[in-house]
């Protein structure tokens, strides 16, 4: 270190907490990195607060501006104090990583502390720095050469008087001492802010906290000028930070992280076992021989793998699928995976890419240097845990753990938080926040200032202004860490070496501190294990079918082209379909009219905000229709784009026009997709435009020919959907379709038994079902298992959906039943043990029926139960006086115990009212001509205000015949903003519209519906 | 004979009482996020019991949705049983806005059923109440007669027979809907079925049929309390006496009402000020004779207030009186007429005022980073725990805090002071949100060896103290 003397005007600052020390910083890595960059530091340390969960995005932040990352932790010791860690070396970030770890792992969450064993077994390749005097001695025993004292100076007089103490013992012990800004915000503006983390921090409010808020607002990033004048007495301080930093030359480019190699037989190497693996699969995909073309593809993949070292990657993702399979567990690879006819050979995909003649750059490619990204959906629940837990066993518990995943503060937690920390009562914290808007769109009328004003507040009040400046810079920090719902790292060695673990909320599992965007930048391998409830729906489908239809079902090889199929997709009888099930969905299906399975691709990637944005849909759909001729910006884009029509709908389409048009390398195109499907793409885009501009125009392309290319891939800057994974899909939607066409009863049942999932109510689905034809059974002890069951094409509901049942008693029911069958209600209660709310809630679902036909009767039987002791004998079989159910009683107890109905559809009941009143039925519409006036009413099942709709709202209301849609534009649905969102029944008055067979009511008029029984509030998912 | 009192929708009569200017306006009652009661107003607008607050506003724009104190319940609930007080000294307090009182014997004053009916009226009138008065035999007779007025009881909701929430459910589900319906069960069976309260139901619900009242509960008569307090929630903090007077009129006009009914004075006064954001400030006014002059008690709680100014804005005001028999002086027939005792103890209260009593008091160290930050607080004798010596081997410095006018100037000018050395700044920043506080200290040495801590605030140089 540097003995002092020359004060030079550089400095490196090497105590820095971002917002990522979590509620103790109030600026982003790369805001800090910003602001280091316009003073002109010569380095800056990110230390946040145990962990290094930051790091990644500073580190990403400072290579883009030529500033120097360094690695530290600021990290809690036994007695209350802190140390200041910096990695020195490779061996001294792997340390840090090991003892953030222990520091975390071996302590309650949220109370990380390092023991002094910790420290003393990973000291090596760290450098501290120490500000307590108590800490001095040990620290320095610990740290013989790497122990520095650390001044800081924020024009404070209590923090002088511990400065002066530790240079005392500095120069008693002949330690350095180190000048740092003890920086918790980038800028002094961000003072406020960082005071009401404080008082989040504290569970305090800004009026109570004193002095638990800093005393001034000096703790921003200092620049060397202004650390030269607080050191003026002390040049060698600075001169050390600086030297420092110099010597912590460690970043985060090298990791020293290895993927794990993967067991191959003797004598073999991994790509020689990939490469057999593969052309093995291929094989039995595409037959033996093989044809040339696959060959080649086959070939030139292998070889690619091979040159990158990625054999070990592809084996270990195969090694996931064969475990998958070995226990019956549907496995499908996504993602842009599906664009490697090596993964299709190996089973990890089910898209075959040649046939679909997909891009494999997409996937892979040389100049990217980074690793490829396999997605494996698997089915939600007991089966991803089952493989989770598999590669938690194969690579050990520092082997592999969860990525995380950073909650940010968004518009209601934001609000909630600051209310508390500024003081304002719940009450209002409460109205506040829940007038947050609730859907994707927000007009002027949703604004904030809108919303205080219709929570009676005015947003001039000191206290409100406040709450509004500090919610706009809340937002988007990190308010704490979750566990990503899938992404697994793995490595060779110990994954603790290479970033810290913690333990997460759920039992048995490990997360590192970084998300999985982290990783990626950092050339970490993951796999995501996706929970997808309609893979857990197919896999649940396979036995249901085999026992009930006679029929084995593989999905691998269901029957393609279908006819049953894309009659039901081009009707848009899609409920409860994957993908395709959503409103704008069903009213793109009829126009698209899908005969292909490619046009499922299509249709799963259309409905995106890339393409709707971008202006694609009605083009592709025009040309489709022949209603407008295919044409073409440029004759070297028709090969591209031929198969959509000349419309680019896919992100591959939009590298593929950079290479071509554009003359873009594999890696520029790969840059220029990157940017297209980035948060903050625009900017980027804006980099790449002059580039590919200029491409195109060295090809001969037209200036508006140029202009018309450039508006469409900037289209995609919002969401581009690649195709490889609109395939993957369209083989879920597939399955899904074919299913419903054919065995309606069996899909319906898995539907229920796996849901929540997808757009409907089980209400829905379940009346849905009924109109294909499906006998749907109400609960019944006799007959009910606690899922739902297929008896023989009917449907019966299982028991666990009689609201309040718990499981354990409905599967005690199941059990007892299987052994002998209930002969009274009785006998039912004292061998399922059943308490008294069971035998009500079963008796009001109509579940005891069996015993008594009418539902009070039975109810009336178990409250007689009530007084009997066990030896007691059966109470006297006593008629009821009780009134049976009306129609509209059973209504009302179906929907407050089931949340569904078996019988007539709340609307049916209505029928007779509803038909004076001049409301037509949803079947009905079509027969009605094009701008007709009409009346609908129905059930509100979905009620939508997507981003994309420029504040169009879009309702769907059901009855006993289907659905009628409603669009409601922007004003109309300001006007009647309560009467849309309150009611549960609605009658709307509109005109009637009919497009390529899409019915649809643009409404006008809008009234609830009060009478009757039916489901008190809406089902819909605002 | 039994009198039942029923002060429908009790929280929002307890609003309008404490605020009489929100009457005729729409005003509902906000309870967990529900609207619990209505003004007429309100209701004509469409505002319904179970709306949400945004589906309320949504209907009735200008609504005024308030959740009451607790306090202006409460007191709203004590002038209610003050009413029944004093009409019996048998009074039961029953579940919030109901009340019973025996009867009996009232006949002297009050010929008929319908006289003392419209007497009690006018007592609940004269408190700021609206209320329901019911007469029966029993308690349950006179409140299903308080309750539902005239009506055939057999079609009134089994609800009127008050059952048990878990009872309730139960009829419920039987379809149970009306009280005949309950009537025609046989109540051993509904015994059996919700035990022991299932057969009263019954018994009551065919009783009330048969038009008795057998097996009525008996009246459980408590002994009259003697607390008298009313209070307030301000919507936005006061600052000022003249403001505060305003609103203290009103409360004790309430408290005086109440004090009337049970013939009663006060003979003194305890002012609770709850100040923003938290905090009480507490002030006693002995008042020298139990008076009901609403205006000298306004006067004396005026200056009382003026004399111990609460430190920061007031936001809600709780007024106790202590209640006596009110005074009878017996006046002289020689001696000139003395001023009455309120009159001269406001005179002296007024006197009080310009001499400062408010202003003794111990001085107290904020939790602040401000330096000056401190308030008054009443003083209190020491406390007789043993000293205890100052932990450490730190040197305790002791600062004299100066008049805040002394400038660094004027110290040089009249002491010849020169600064030999110093230290600092030492910058302090506090308190954005409300008052902003900014300061740049140093510690400075002079000539003469002394050290003072010297202030700079938009260049403007003033000694704060000096280190002793």
């Amino acid at each position: 270190m540097a003995g002092g003397g020359d004060v030079r005007l550089t400095y490196a600052e090497l105590h820095c907490q971002s917002a990522f020390s979590f509620r103790d910083g109030a600026s982003l890595p790369e805001d800090l990195v910003g602001r280091a960059a316009e003073l002109g530091l010569s380095a800056l340390a990110l230390t946040d607060r145990d962990g290094i969960y930051g790091a990644p995005r500073f580190w990403k932040a400072a290579r883009a501006v030529g500033l120097r990352p360094l690695v530290g932790a600021d990290v809690a010791v036994p007695g209350g104090g802190r140390l200041l860690l910096l990695c020195e070396s490779q061996r001294g970030y792997k340390n840090l990583c090991r003892l953030l770890s222990r520091a975390h792992l071996e302590n309650p969450r949220e109370r990380p502390c390092a023991s002094w064993d910790a420290l003393e077994e990973n000291a090596a390749g760290l450098v501290a720095l120490c500000r307590h005097p108590a800490l001095v001695d040990r620290t320095a025993a610990l740290w013989p050469r790497a122990t520095a004292l650390e001044l800081s100076r924020h024009l404070l007089p209590d923090e002088e008087r511990l400065n002066q103490r530790l240079l005392a013992r500095a120069r008693r012990l002949s330690l350095p001492v180190v000048a740092t800004g003890d920086v918790r915000y980038a800028r002094a503006d961000r003072r406020r802010l960082y005071d009401a983390l404080t008082c989040i921090r504290h569970l305090t409010t800004l009026d109570e906290a004193g002095t638990r808020l800093l005393p001034n607002c000096e703790f921003h990033l200092p620049s060397p000028a202004e650390m030269a004048a607080r050191f003026h007495d002390l040049p060698e301080a600075i001169a050390n930070a600086h030297a420092l930093g110099e010597r912590c030359a460690f970043t985060l480019d090298d990791l020293g992280y290895r993927f794990p190699p993967y067991p191959v037989p003797e004598g073999r190497t991994q790509a020689a076992h990939l490469r057999q693996l593969a052309q093995e699969g291929a094989r039995r995909r595409y037959g033996d021989p093989l044809p040339a073309r696959v060959h080649r593809q086959l070939e030139h993949e292998l070889d690619l793998i091979t040159r990158l070292d990625l054999a070990g990657y592809f084996l270990i993702v195969w090694d996931l699928v064969e475990f998958a399979r070995s226990r019956g567990i549907l496995v499908q690879g996504r993602g842009s995976a599906a664009n490697s006819a090596v993964c299709y050979a190996l089973g990890i995909t089910a898209v075959d890419p040649i046939g679909m003649e997909l891009l494999f750059e997409r996937f892979l490619s040389e100049a990217r240097g980074e690793w490829p990204d396999i997605d494996l959906d698997l089915p939600s629940g007991d089966p991803r845990e089952e493989v989770i837990q598999y590669v938690y066993r194969r690579y050990g518990r520092h082997g592999a753990a969860m990525t995380a995943e950073v909650i940010t503060y968004r518009g209601r937690s934001a609000v909630r938080d600051l209310g508390k920390v500024l003081g304002l009562p719940e009450e209002l914290i409460d109205r506040l926040a829940k007038l947050l808007s609730p859907f994707e769109f927000t007009d002027d009328a949703d604004s904030i200032r809108a919303q205080l004003s219709e929570a009676g507040l005015d947003a001039s009040a000191p206290r409100v202004k406040l709450l509004l400046e500090l919610a706009a810079q809340i937002e988007g920090l990190p308010r704490h860490l979750s566990q990503h719902s899938g992404g697994m790292v793995v490595t060779a060695g110990r994954l603790d070496e290479v970033v810290p673990l913690e333990a997460a909320a759920m039992p048995d599992r490990v997360v590192v501190q970084w998300d999985k965007d982290d990783c990626a930048d950092l050339k970490i391998v993951k796999v995501d294990l996706l929970g997808l409830g309609m893979m857990a729906v197919l896999a649940d489908c396979i036995p249901l079918v085999r026992t009930h239809a006679g029929v084995e079902l593989d999905l691998a090889t269901l029957p393609p082209g279908d006819p049953a199929v894309y009659d039901m997709l081009q009707r848009a009888d899609t409920v409860g379909l994957f993908q395709v099930e959503s409103r704008a969905q069903m009213s793109c299906l009829p126009r698209l009219k899908p005969k292909h399975f490619y046009d499922i691709v299509v249709e799963v990637a259309i409905i995106r905000p890339g393409p709707i944005q971008g202006h694609s849909v009605h083009p592709y759909l025009n040309r489709r229709a022949g209603r407008e001729p295919i044409t073409y910006a440029h004759p070297s884009l028709e090969p591209i784009l031929r198969r959509t029509l000349g419309v680019p709908l896919f992100q591959e389409q939009g590298m593929r026009i950079a290479m071509e048009a554009a003359g873009f390398s594999a890696a520029q195109a790969e840059e220029l997709r990157r940017a297209m499907g980035h948060k903050r793409s625009r900017q980027r885009m804006a980099e790449i435009q002059d580039r590919l501009l200029e491409g195109m125009r060295k090809r001969g392309i037209s200036e508006p020919a140029c202009q018309q290319i450039w508006q469409q891939l900037m289209a995609f800057a919002d969401y581009g959907f690649p195709e490889s994974h609109a395939a993957s899909f369209a083989l879920i939607v597939y399955a899904s379709a074919y299913l419903k066409a054919h065995h309606p009863a069996i899909f319906t049942c898995a539907m229920l038994n796996n849901w929540p999932l997808g757009f409907y109510h089980p209400s829905t689905l379940i009346k849905d079902a009924e109109r294909h034809g499906v006998d749907v059974r109400p609960p019944d002890v006799t007959r009910s298992n606690w899922l739902c069951t297929v008896e023989q094409r009917a449907l019966r509901i299982g028991l666990k959906y009689v609201g309040g049942l718990p499981e354990a008693a409905g599967r005690r029911i199941e059990d007892e039943r299987a052994r002998t069958p209930f002969q009274s209600l009785e006998e039912l209660a004292r061998r399922a043990a059943l308490r008294r709310c069971d035998l009500e809630a079963l008796a009001e679902a109509g579940a005891l029926g069996a015993f008594d036909r009418d539902r009070r009767a039975a109810l009336w039987r178990v409250h007689a139960l009530d007084g009997a002791g066990p030896l007691d004998p059966p109470p006297e079989p006593e008629p009821s006086p009780l009134a049976a159910m009306t129609p509209d009683e059973t209504l009302a107890a179906d929907y407050a115990v089931l949340g569904l109905t078996c019988g007539p559809h709340p609307m049916a009941l209505e029928r007779t009212a509803l038909a004076r009143a001049g409301v037509t039925r949803a079947c009905d519409l079509a027969a009605l001509p094009d701008r007709a006036s009409v009346r609908v009413g129905g059930v509100a099942i979905v009620r939508q205000r997507p981003g994309t709709a420029k504040g169009f709202c879009f309702v769907t209301l059901e009855d006993e015949t289907g659905f009628a849609n409603v669009i409601i534009t922007p004003k109309r649905f300001q006007g009647a903003r309560s009467t849309l969102l309150g009611a549960a029944v609605l009658i709307i008055d509109g005109t009637l519209q009919k497009q390529d067979g899409v019915i649809s009511v643009r409404g006008r008029r809008f009234a609830p519906w009060r009478s009757g029984a039916g489901p008190e509030v809406s089902r819909d998912f605002r | 004979m039994i009198a039942c009192l029923w002060a429908p929708s009790l929280p929002l009569q307890a609003l309008l009482r404490a605020e009489p200017e929100l009457r005729g306006q729409a005003v509902a009652i906000l309870e967990q996020g529900q609207v619990t009661a209505m003004t007429f107003a309100a209701a004509r607008q469409e505002v319904r019991p179970g709306m949400t607050a945004t589906a309320a506003l949504a209907v009735c724009p200008h609504l005024t949705l308030r959740t009451p104190a607790r306090e202006i319940v409460r007191a709203a609930a004590a002038a209610l049983a003050d009413v029944a007080y004093g009409f019996s000294p048998h009074v039961e307090a029953a579940e919030p806005g109901w009340i019973y009182f025996d009867a009996s014997g009232l006949g002297r004053l009050h010929e008929t059923a319908q006289d003392l009916q419209k007497a009690v009226l006018a007592a609940a009138q004269r408190v700021g109440l609206s209320v329901r008065v019911g007469i029966g035999s029993g308690k349950f007779a006179a409140k299903l007669r308080a309750r539902w007025r005239e009506v055939v009881v057999g079609v009134l909701p089994v609800e009127a027979l008050e059952p048990s929430p878990e009872a309730a459910s139960r009829l419920a589900r039987w379809g149970v809907r009306k009280v005949a319906d309950l009537a025609a069960l046989a109540p051993p069976a509904v015994g059996r079925r919700l035990g022991e309260e299932g057969a009263r139901l019954a018994r009551r619900a065919r009783a009330a049929i048969g038009g008795q009242t057998r097996g009525d509960d008996p009246l459980c008569p408590a002994p009259a309390p003697l607390r008298f307090e009313e209070a307030i929630e301000l919507d936005w903090a006061l600052y000022d006496v003249e403001s505060l007077a305003f609103v203290v009129r009103g409360l004790l006009e309430r408290l005086v009402a109440r004090l009337h009914c049970r013939a009663l004075a006060a003979s003194a006064l305890e002012v609770r000020l709850a100040l923003d954001p938290r905090g009480m400030h507490e002030i006693q006014v002995p008042l020298r004779a139990p008076t009901r002059q609403v205006a000298t008690m306004t006067t004396l709680v005026r200056l009382a207030v003026a004399a111990q100014p609460p430190d920061r804005g007031v936001t809600g005001i709780a007024i106790v009186a202590r209640p006596a028999p009110p005074a009878t002086d017996q006046l002289s027939l020689f001696d000139p007429v003395p001023p009455p005792p309120e009159t001269l103890q406001a005179t002296v209260a007024r006197v009080e005022a310009i001499v400062g009593p408010g202003h003794v008091g111990s001085p107290q160290v904020l939790d602040s980073h401000r330096p000056d930050a401190q308030r008054l607080i009443p003083f209190a004798p020491p406390r007789t725990a043993a000293a205890t010596a100052p932990a450490g081997p730190h040197k305790v410095v002791a600062l004299r805090w100066l008049p805040p006018t002394e400038e660094l100037d004027a110290l040089a000018k009249v002491q010849g002071a020169r600064v030999t050395a110093h230290a600092g700044p030492w910058r302090l920043s506090a308190d954005w949100w409300r008052e902003p506080f900014e300061r740049d200290y140093y510690e400075v040495r002079t000539v003469s060896g002394a050290i003072y801590l010297v202030c700079r605030n938009l260049e403007r140089w003033q000694v704060v103290g000096m280190f002793d």
